[in-house]
């Protein structure tokens, strides 16, 4: 075999692989969904809207980003005003996500408006293949809300193999 | 040339294995993560051309679905999304996936828009339809589901009673869906239930009485108009037998309210649904005949109770293989039924003699479904029970007295927790151009829950007595420090968008029994005083995976009672006011009673829809 039929294998490979689509956002076309709350019933809950990030974006980081960007409407967003990234670290399954202290108002928002944020940041990172479980930080320390206990990494997908189920 | 070709072959596996890892990495078909599921919609099966994919946690459906929910899809000008507009008219913009260049959308969000239960299962993707309202009124049946789905009746004609069977092929009772026959006074019994093809409606009506046949047309609303004129009965109608689908016996009219989704239902297991080869019930027969279990059903070979002590016991029912067990708590006696799904009883027996404090009687039945046996178990008080996942060789099932019930008030130490304080304000809202606090609310009706446990003679812990700051952990550490039986945590809830939400909650933790029962116990009585819509008894399952922190780290039974909604106008009124918080404080107490003397609430509790099931997360 010679160097350009090793190439043309690679290249048929590429074209092969760009013409089937992956199931996760990281191969539809730059639209993440970004979950906001919605009312339902007697109450609020999750929907998701779409969200389309900026070519060259990096995806994960662009989604939450995307999510936080909704608390500027603060009525529907799942998310305190003014909440913004301070970094996002990913290893081994875990995503560290450290916001600004804006995130604190979470625990003012009942248990329900703490459960939304909690299950918002964990429904973006679920988009993600590599993402299996959060740790939350608010200016660089673990944080504690007023109702749940975000301290430890907490799973961003449920085992149930119920399609659509809650994250 | 020669030394550059034998690098090149040095090289060959690495390269191999670079174009194979890029295949894997960039086509999940050929890696093994996506497989094609068949797609089920409101009961029908859709042809071979139509497929899910599935990758293990959501299925993409192709948008020709749609139609078949009676709803469309529309691509954007990019067509990288989908406007869905819903048979209800509801609409929501999804983000597409492609596969082979065919746009699929999310089940997860589908499902949303739809409002639909759907289910990956055995090779299929189903999409049920929710039965929002099945109740007899005004001497018509009317049937209301989310998207259109077929509907069947029959009805078995006897000397005493006409039973109809109607079922709603496709299709799973809403949560709160409006259910029963309060309003008309000749349906003796009424049952609507879940069943494996859908939901199967059991009403007892007069002899002389029938029901009109469902037009063929697919239709979201359908009412049914009751026919005939009762003929008198001249002897005492029998109990009815078990009906198809419904519970051993249909709820009397307006109690019909599904079991799983009553603060009565201790711990609901998810429906175990057939596969999608099941055969419906067929015939006017159906209902009367024995039905044989289908081949291959497993064997239930034995069923042995054993006695814990009084305060406990457990049943373990031995099979040839693993089944699927579902459950429902019914009323009028209370009884417990588990069904087991394709499986035949092959014991001589078929009741089993019980001696024990709170069980009565147990007993095997033919299933509602055929091939499904039912094992009744009649209880002599609410308890806490729990299914433990079923194995190849059986399952077990649990039954518990809740921990610290059974005894007097004067014998008990409560855990008293007003929630937040100090710089945790917790929820907050402005009325009268007064800024309330959650903090202050929840000390204001815990002060007064304190007031009347003392007056009954309980000793009382505060986590705090005044604007004190204190950690989600120190607070059920009290308890443990302090010996106590309960911890009641009171709060005010809040949610990003006023007005949405009104009511009051009671969580506990997970699918602890005892916490279950104490939270059951107090909404209860919340419910027939507090004026606000009632929530239910929720596991905190629903807000948290991990739950509420002051209920995981409760080592006594717990419950966190969410008084109202701070943001709802209707509810902070109430919050505010003293007569209500007084209100509020006496029905806790009343509820610990309750709980702590065994009694059972007097009547069925109403619970107000709201995202989630209640009593079932």
């Amino acid at each position: 075999m010679t160097c350009r039929k090793c190439a043309a294998l690679v290249a048929a490979a590429l074209l092969l692989a760009s013409c089937r689509q992956e199931p996760s956002p990281s191969a539809q076309g730059g639209t993440v969904q970004v979950p906001v709350p919605r009312a339902a019933g007697n109450g609020v809950q999750l929907g998701a809207e779409p969200r389309r990030l900026s070519p060259g974006e990096d995806r994960l980081e662009g989604a939450l980003k995307a999510l936080l960007e909704t608390s500027r409407r603060p009525q529907e967003s799942a998310i305190p005003p003014g909440t913004r990234l301070r970094s996002l670290k990913v290893e081994g399954g875990t995503a560290t996500v450290d916001l600004s202290g804006e995130f604190k108002a979470v625990g003012e928002r009942g248990s329900t408006g703490e459960s939304l944020a909690q299950n918002a940041l964990r429904q973006v990172l679920a988009q993600f293949p590599q993402v299996e479980r959060m740790v939350v930080l608010v200016d660089g320390r673990p944080f504690e809300g007023e109702h749940a206990d975000w301290t430890g990494p907490i799973p961003v997908r449920d085992e149930s193999t119920h399609a659509g189920g809650r994250p | 040339m020669v030394v550059r070709t034998c690098a090149l072959r040095r090289r060959l596996p690495a390269c191999a294995a670079f174009v194979c890892a890029l295949l894997a990495t960039a086509v999940p078909a050929l890696s093994g993560t996506l497989s094609q599921v068949r797609i089920k919609v409101g009961g029908r099966l859709l042809g071979a051309g139509l497929h899910a994919q599935f990758d293990g946690r959501e299925a993409y459906l192709p948008l020709e679905v749609l139609e078949h929910a009676a709803a469309r899809a529309t691509l954007n000008r990019r067509e990288d999304a989908a406007v869905v507009t819903s048979a209800s008219g509801d609409t929501a913009e999804i983000a597409v996936a492609r596969f082979g260049g065919r746009p699929h959308l999310p089940l997860s969000e589908l499902r949303g828009v739809l409002r639909a239960d759907a289910i990956v299962r055995d090779g299929v993707c189903e999409i049920r339809a929710r039965l929002v309202r099945a109740e007899i009124a005004e001497g018509r049946l009317h049937l209301a589901s989310t998207f259109p789905v077929p509907v069947r009746v029959q009805a078995r004609v006897e000397e005493e009673r006409t039973t109809v069977t109607v079922e709603v092929a496709g299709a799973a009772l809403a949560p709160g869906a409006r259910t029963g026959a309060a309003g008309d006074r000749r349906v003796a019994a009424f049952a609507a239930s879940d069943c494996e093809e859908g939901v199967r409606i059991v009403a007892a009506l007069p002899p002389g009485m029938g029901l009109a046949a469902p037009t063929d047309a697919a239709e979201r609303v359908r009412s049914l108009a009751l026919t005939g004129t009762p003929r008198p009965v001249t002897a005492r109608a029998e109990p009815m037998p078990a009906p198809q689908g419904a519970p051993a016996s249909p709820e009397p009219p307006g109690s019909a309210e599904r079991a799983a989704q009553s603060p009565e239902s201790p711990d609901p297991q998810p429906v175990q649904r057939g596969g999608p080869t099941d055969p419906p019930a067929t015939g006017p027969a159906a209902a009367s005949q024995p039905a044989k279990p289908p081949a291959g059903a497993v064997r239930i070979t034995g069923v042995t109770i054993e006695k814990s002590d009084p305060t406990r016991a457990q049943i373990r029912v031995a099979t040839s293989g693993r089944v699927s067990v579902s459950t429902a708590l019914l009323r009028e006696p209370t009884r417990l039924a588990i069904d087991v799904a394709n499986a035949a009883l092959e014991t001589d027996a078929r009741e089993w003699p019980v001696d024990h404090p709170f069980l009565t009687a147990v007993r095997a039945e033919q299933g509602s479904r055929p091939g499904t046996t039912r094992l009744i178990i009649a209880l002599a008080k609410m308890i806490g029970y729990r299914v433990l996942k079923p194995t190849a060789e059986g399952f077990v099932v649990n039954f518990t007295t809740p921990r610290g019930s059974g005894r007097s008030m004067q014998d008990l130490i409560v855990v008293v927790d007003p929630g937040h304080g100090g710089a945790a304000n917790g929820c907050q809202a402005v009325e009268n151009g007064r800024r309330i606090y959650e903090k202050n609310l929840t000390l204001a009706v815990a002060q007064r829950v304190r007031a009347l446990l003392q007056e009954a003679g309980v000793n009382v812990i505060m986590t705090r007595t005044g604007d004190d700051d204190v950690g989600l952990r120190e607070r059920p550490a009290l308890a443990g420090d302090n010996n106590a039986d309960l911890f009641v945590s009171i709060h005010v809830d809040d949610c990003p968008r006023p007005n949405t939400a009104s009511g009051s909650t009671a969580y506990y933790h997970m699918d602890d029994a005892s916490s279950r029962a104490l939270a059951q116990s107090i909404i209860h009585r919340i419910a027939r005083v507090s004026g606000l819509p009632c929530r239910g008894a929720r596991s905190d399952r629903v807000l948290y995976t991990t739950g509420l922190a002051v209920l995981r780290h409760s080592p006594v039974p717990a419950t966190l009672i969410e008084m109202g909604y701070i943001n709802n106008v209707r509810d902070r009124r109430k919050l505010v006011s003293a007569q209500f918080q007084q209100v509020m404080a006496q029905a806790i107490v009343d509820g610990i009673r309750g709980y702590v003397e065994g009694a059972l609430p007097e009547a069925e509790l109403e619970v107000a829809q709201a995202p989630g099931r209640v009593d079932s997360e």
